[in-house]
Order: C-alpha cells, then structure tokens, then sequence
C-alpha cells in the first residue's frame, strides 16, 4: 500500500465537497479517479496533494502521516501532481521546467543535471523545446510539460489530473503511451479522467465518485455495468452523452 | 549564455569607470555619485523581490528607515563605534524583516504588500511624532564621522553598491534564481514541483530587507543624520520608480535607473519640487507603455539576433 | 457611562468604517485585483467637497451629490483607461494603482497646494442625552452612511445589477458562461467602489482634516477591515468594520490616545497571524 486516505471530508463553507472518502491505492497500481462533473474529483487530488486542508480525515503516504504536510513537503516524499488546467511557468524555457523538479528532488544526488533533463525530456517528446518558453508551447506541449515536470521531482506516485482534457486523439495517444512507460518503470498511478473510455485498457482498477463520495469501485468491466454508476452519469448528462462518455 | 557574458562585462566596465570618477571629475559629482549610489542598492533590494520573486514590498523603505535609525541610535546616542553599528542595524532590519515576512508570506494574496505599507507608514508616524525617542522632523544626529575626504566616501558607496549588486546577481543566476523565477510566474505550479514557496520567498525577503537595511545606514554615516525622510513613502516610491525606468527583473535596470534619474535631478535642479509628481506619472506610463524598461530596451538591442530566433513562437523548430 | 459613551463614538465611528470597506469588498470580490488608489477617491470625495463648498460656495447637499458623481465618473475613467489594459497581471495593478494614488496626491498638491483645510460642519452642536453626549455632525454622518450602506445591499439583493455583481463575484467564468458582460460589471462595480468613498469623504470631511495624503489611512483600514471580514464577504466586512472601530475607540481611550492607530495594526497582525481568511470568511491561505 502506497496512499491511503481515511474519511477524508472537506467542506467549503456550507458546501461538502469530499465527504468521508476512504481508499488505499497500492504499489505500482493504475487507478482511476472517475465522475460527473463537480463530483469532487479534483478536490480530492487536492487534499491527497496538500493543497487544501481537510476539514476531517487523513492522508497515509508510504506508512507516513502526511495530513499536516505541505504540497512541497510531499513532492519531497515522492508524491507528484499535474494539474487538469495547466499550470506552467509562462516565461520560463522548458528545460527550466524540469530543472526545478530536479533541484528539489532531495531524495536524489544530482550528477549531470543536464543529461537528465534531457532524458526527461526526451521521453515526453520535447527534446527539440528545450529553450523555448513555455508560453509559446501549445496545450498538447503543455500537457506534456505537466508530466515532464512532474517526472522531473523523482516521484514514486503520480496524481494525473484529466491529462487528456481538451486535446485530439494523436496527442491523446502521446500521452497514453508516456503514462503506460511510467507504470513500466514501477510509479503508481492515479488518475482523473472524465472520459473513461481513454483509460479503459490502463486501469487495473477504477474509483467512482458522486456527489463527493465513493459510489462504487472495480474492474473497469465491473463499473461499466453498474447500474449505479450509470444512474449517477444520467442524473448529470443525457442518453445520448453517456454513451460517449462510458 | 549571452547574458551571463554581458552582465560580466557590464560589472567589468561599471567598476574601471566608477573607479575614474575621482580623478577625472570635479569633487562635488562626488556627491551625487554617493547619492545614485545609495538609491541603487535600495532600488536593487526592491528589484530582488519584485522582479524575482514576485513579491511587492510597498513599505520597503521601513527597512532602509530602520537601517538609518539603528545606526543613528548605537553610533548617534550611545556612541557606539560606527562600524559595529552598521553590523547591529543589518541584524536589526532582518530580524524586522522575519517579523513582518513570517505571517504574511505564508498567505497568497497582498498581504506582504499591504503589512509592509502598513508598518512603514506607522514607523513613519512614529519617528515623526515620538520626539524625545527619535528626534521628531530633526532626526537623530551626530553619527560618528568615520572618513576625512569625499573620496573614501565614495570608494565606501563603489563597494556597498558593487557588493549588493554582485549579492543580488549570484543570487538570482544560481539555482535560487530559477526557484525564485517559479514561484513568481506560478506560486501553485512551484509547490507542486517541490519548492517550499514559503522558505524561499522569506530567504529573499531577508536579503531584500538586509540590502535596503545596508544601503540606509550607509545613507545615515554619510550624511551623519537619521531623519523620518528615510522611512518615508516617497523614497520607496522613488525606488519603484528607478526600477520600472531601468527595467523590473534585471538588476542592471535599478543601476541604470538610478543614475539616469540622480544625474537629471542634480542637472536640472529646478525640478527638484516636482520630483515626486513627475515620478509618479513617470511611474503611471511605465507600467502601461514600457514594461521592459530601459535594461529591455537596450537587451533587446544588443541580444537582436538570438532573440528573434529563441522567442518567436515556434521559433528553433528545424 | 463612560464605556457607554465610548460604544456610542465606536459604532458611529464604525458606520463609516463600513461605508469605506464596503467598496473595497466589492471592487475585491468582482475585480479580484488589490486596488491601491482606493483611497484616492477618499481624498478626491473631500477635496471636492472643499472646492464646492468653500471655493464656488454651493451648500453642502449640492457639493456632497456632485462630489460623489465626479468620483463615480472618474472610477469610471480610471478603469476603462489604465486598469482594463493589465487587469491579469497582478504586480503591474498593484504598482499601477499605487503610482495612480500617489500621481493624485502630487496632483491635488499641485492643484490645491498641501496646507491642512477644514470644512464646516453642516449639524452644529450637541445633543445630550441622560448623560451621553452626542455631536450632531457625527450623528449625521452616521444615519446617511447606514442609509447608504442599506441602499447597497438592497441593490446587491434586488436588482439584477446586484445578482449580475454577485455572480461574478462568486464564479465569474460562470457568470460569464451565462451571458453576463463581465466587463461591465467590473467596471461598474468600480465605479460604485470609488462613489463609496468619496461619499465617506464627503460625510467625514467636516469632521476630520482635510490634506493631500489623507486617503492612504482609510486604504490601510479599509484593508485591514476586508481581511478580517475574510476578503470578499459583505455581511463580513461590515462586522469587522464595527468591531475594528470599537477596538480603535477603547482602547484609545483605555491604553493611549497615540495608541490608536498601533492598536489597529496590532489587530490586523494577529488576524493574519491567527486566522488568515478572516474571521468570517472561508476562502483558505495556500
């Protein structure tokens, strides 16, 4: 077991996003995080990573009790994010990108800085960017750069927040392939993705969330044919929507 | 890097000419030498944490204020030998610049920049009106002279200016630059990638506080008073100024605002009395027409052909 | 009775407050930007008081009306000119605004030269009752703040002006996903921000001095004041203005006159310290 979360509850005002949310992702797993809109995902993601407090519960990373943690206290442990929105350093060059990764990999001497950066970047295909800021990168570049930058901090479990929002079945493929590697090379992976189509053949293991709480979990055969789920996708879009998007 | 060289090169060439100035020049430019000098290390102070780090400090110069009153306390009331004076006050405005960056940067938002104008306007409040502490309008005087001549004034104001420029430089081009650039452009974006954004925006602030401390309590043994002037807004303001005309996040831009903006104030000396209006408006059409300042103008110049390649979007691609 | 007496000064004094900060909140909440010429209307509301009444001698309700209308029209300007061009970029609308505030300051120095100028009180005299004295001006003052501030919420409520405002405040890609012209909104949200001010002004000024920097204290409080009423929440800002006006008033009277204006920094410290949304708000620090 890797992370596990104990009746993780975050309330914004009178609003509960997360309620009593529970779950234990283990080594070297592929799970998705899937939902309606405003089910709670990314809230989620953001108290497993520290960016919000929650208002009760607590987050286990690798045996520790990390509740009380910084996000950058985290990343130190091997716990890394990407963002659903993009989230780069505009006037930074993208080999910068990477490099502040590595300068806060502590867990890691650094030998050749550069050789790694460049080994990064190679594997999310952005080797010939390297010197160009990212504010002239496109999303499909961006959404890329997440994952290198993220790859750069040494991490041992990735959140992957929607990875393919917004880009077109080439890039979708790019990036299938990239995350696919990075289980190879033994991160756990968690990962929020709308259209779970997308993620159907990569998760060993998928996590439904409505209305702030685990609704069901599975095989993604198993959440596909659960009645529950569907009801869940139906109270928020139509017939017709559904069908693309299970 | 082109621009490492060039910045190397302006280092060079700043020294070898400041160190003409004396015998070459009349003794009196000495002076505003002296001055443009002073209002550089504090402009530069400013820039380390605007142009880098991304935080505004708009009561910045409560730092150069309690530089100057320390000094003119230990060496102006109780004697104190004035070199460990100016030790004192550089401890004594980091301590003030914990005491202000610890609450408010851990929040995101404008706390720092609203607490700092807080502060100075209260300290400039006080100097003003606590007269048997501070002196009132009159100051506190009698800092120890420490030099006979000008000159070793001068050479005093070449080192302090060199010194917080180089500070500042090896700062921002190491790997604490990078960090600093992060949280600038995106303070979530950096945590996420494992920087503690809080540490670093607090080591900046303590060296900005530190430079701006260093540059007031030279201003105090130079000119031998601690008057409320020097916690006043009108000298942060003057700082923004120098750097949004020499240009934000360059470091050379606070060097080359504050000498241009000294040597036309000490030339045309009836625009003394405006100098804050004009400032103000100069200021106003620096942010909305000319955002790179004077640095970018003259880098975009120099760095022509590197730039038109590097950062045209798309640009480098076989 | 003396306490009584103090609880009085420190709500009429908190009305005002509130009237103040109230703008500030909504420029806050619907602009999401850090406005530092805020305080500039504060000057500009008195100054054109002081020019209505005393230079051209018109009395004070035809001077107080126009001066609110020049400082709604100026919000205007001020928007449509310098901020809508650099209204994403943080720092550029921090130092802008700020180089705004202080341009006027010199401007008005300028204009009006920097002496110290006082108004006529338009109520004169005291009231007194069963021991507890009363002035009428501040009494004044403080009824036509509360009708004011009554007004804005009622505004904020019932018209779809104030829902449109509301909604952008709260979701503002939402609002404009609906239709909602989230510009002018902004803009005129700004404009009521400055009017705000400039009517405390006007409302103030026969009380206090009137002086080319005068509106940076207001801007500190108004500040101070959204902080602890947790940035961008109404029923908020208007508490901790009355709270922070009693603090102000007691402890000035309990601790040291000079005290005063320590004691609100002390305050704002501590929020930020203890409790960085606000004692009302629910927005978190990162």
């Amino acid at each position: 077991m890797v992370l596990e979360a104990r009746g993780l509850t975050k309330r914004f005002g009178g609003l509960v996003a997360v309620s009593d949310v529970s779950l234990t992702i283990n080594q070297g797993e592929f799970v998705g995080l899937i939902g309606p809109n405003g089910a709670g995902k990314t809230t989620l993601f953001n108290l497993l990573t520290g960016f919000h407090r929650p208002s009760a519960g607590t987050v286990v990373f690798k045996g520790e009790d990390i509740t009380g943690l910084k996000t950058s206290g985290r990343v130190h442990l091997g716990l890394a994010r990407t963002f659903q929105i993009v989230q780069p350093f505009p006037e930074l060059t993208v080999s910068e990108h990477v490099q502040v990764g590595l300068l806060t990999n502590k867990r890691k001497k650094q030998i050749n800085v550069q050789q790694e950066i460049e080994e990064i970047l190679n594997a999310v295909g952005l080797v010939e960017k390297s010197n160009d800021l990212a504010k002239h990168l496109s999303l499909g570049q961006l959404k890329r750069l997440e994952i290198a930058r993220a790859m750069a901090t040494g991490p041992s479990m990735i959140l992957l927040d929607e990875p393919f929002g917004g880009l077109g079945q080439h890039e979708i493929a790019a990036i299938q392939e990239l995350i696919t590697d990075l289980q190879h090379k033994g991160v756990t992976i968690l990962i929020i993705e709308h259209v779970l189509k997308a993620i159907m053949n990569l998760c060993q293991r998928v996590i439904v969330l409505n209305e702030g709480r685990i609704l069901a979990q599975g095989t993604p055969e198993e959440i596909i044919n659960n009645p529950e789920v569907v009801g869940a996708y139906l109270g928020k879009t139509d017939s017709g929507q559904l069908k693309k998007v299970l | 890097m082109k621009e490492k060289k060039l910045n190397l090169i302006f280092i060079l060439f700043w020294l070898i000419a400041l160190l003409l100035v004396p015998p070459l020049f009349p003794r009196y430019l000495l002076h505003v030498f002296i001055i443009a000098h002073i209002y550089a290390a504090f402009a530069l102070s400013w820039d380390l944490l605007a142009g880098y780090v991304g935080e505004l400090s708009l009561g910045h110069s409560l730092f150069f204020g309690l530089g100057a009153y320390s000094i003119g306390y230990l060496s102006g009331k109780f004697g104190v030998d004035p070199w460990l004076s100016i030790g004192i006050s550089c401890i004594v405005t980091v301590v003030w610049g914990l005491l202000i960056g610890l609450p408010c940067l851990r929040l995101r938002g404008p706390y720092l920049a609203i607490v700092t104008l807080a502060f100075q306007m209260l300290f400039f409040l006080l100097a003003n009106s606590l007269y048997n502490l501070t002196g009132g309008e009159e100051g506190i005087r009698n800092i120890e002279r420490v030099f006979n001549s000008t000159e070793s004034y001068y050479y005093l104001s070449v080192f302090l200016v060199i010194i917080a420029f180089i500070i500042c430089y090896l700062l921002v081009s190491s790997k604490y630059g990078l960090i600093f650039r992060t949280i600038r452009e995106n303070p979530e974006a950096a945590e996420a990638a494992g920087v503690n954004i809080v540490n670093y925006k607090m080591l900046g602030y303590m060296v900005s506080a530190l430079i701006a401390g260093l540059a007031g309590s030279y201003q105090a043994l130079y000119l031998k008073i601690a008057t409320p002037d020097t916690l006043s807004m009108a000298l942060t303001f003057s700082a923004i100024t120098i750097v949004a005309i020499g240009g934000k996040g360059t470091l050379v831009g606070a060097v080359l605002g504050s000498y241009v903006t000294t040597f036309i104030f000490d030339r045309f000396a009836f625009l003394k009395d405006y100098k804050m209006l004009m400032y103000s408006i100069v200021l106003v059409l620096c942010v909305l027409f000319f955002r790179n300042g004077l640095a970018g103008a003259v880098k975009r110049v120099l760095l022509w052909r590197k730039m038109g390649v590097d950062n045209m979007p798309g640009g480098g691609k076989a | 009775m003396a306490f009584i007496q103090l609880v009085i000064s420190g709500v009429l004094q908190g009305g005002l407050y509130a009237l103040i900060a109230l703008g500030l909140t909504l420029t806050l909440g619907v602009m999401r930007i850090t406005d530092l010429s805020y305080g500039v209307y504060y000057t500009l509301g008195a100054y054109f008081s002081f020019f209505f009444i005393i230079k051209l001698g018109f009395n004070f309700v035809l001077a107080g009306i126009l001066s609110v209308v020049l400082a709604f029209l100026i919000g205007l300007l001020v928007e449509r000119l310098l901020l809508r061009r650099i209204i994403s970029d943080e720092l550029s609308v921090m130092i802008l605004t700020f180089a705004f505030a202080y341009a006027l300051e010199e401007i008005i120095v300028f204009v009006w030269g920097s002496p110290f100028r006082t108004l006529p009180p338009y109520a004169i005299g005291t009231l007194n009752i069963g021991g507890i004295l009363l002035e009428k001006q501040r009494l004044v003052s403080f009824a036509v703040a509360v009708v004011l501030i009554v007004l804005v919420l009622l505004f904020l409520k019932k018209t779809r002006f104030g829902k449109a405002l509301r909604m952008v405040s709260q979701q503002q890609h939402g609002a404009y996903l609906v239709g909602i012209d989230v510009q002018l909104i902004q803009r005129l949200t700004f404009a009521v921000g400055s009017f705000l001010a400039a009517s405390a002004a006007v409302l103030l000024s026969p009380i206090y001095l009137v002086y080319p920097a005068m509106g940076w204290s207001p801007l500190l409080k108004a500040f101070g004041i959204v902080i602890l009423g947790g940035m961008g929440s109404v029923k908020g800002t208007i508490i901790a203005a009355f709270a922070l006006a009693l603090i102000e008033v007691l402890s000035s009277y309990y601790i040291n006159q000079s005290l005063s204006q320590v004691s609100f920094f002390v305050v704002l410290i501590l929020v930020i310290l203890i409790r960085p949304s606000g004692l009302f708000g629910n927005r978190e620090g990162v």
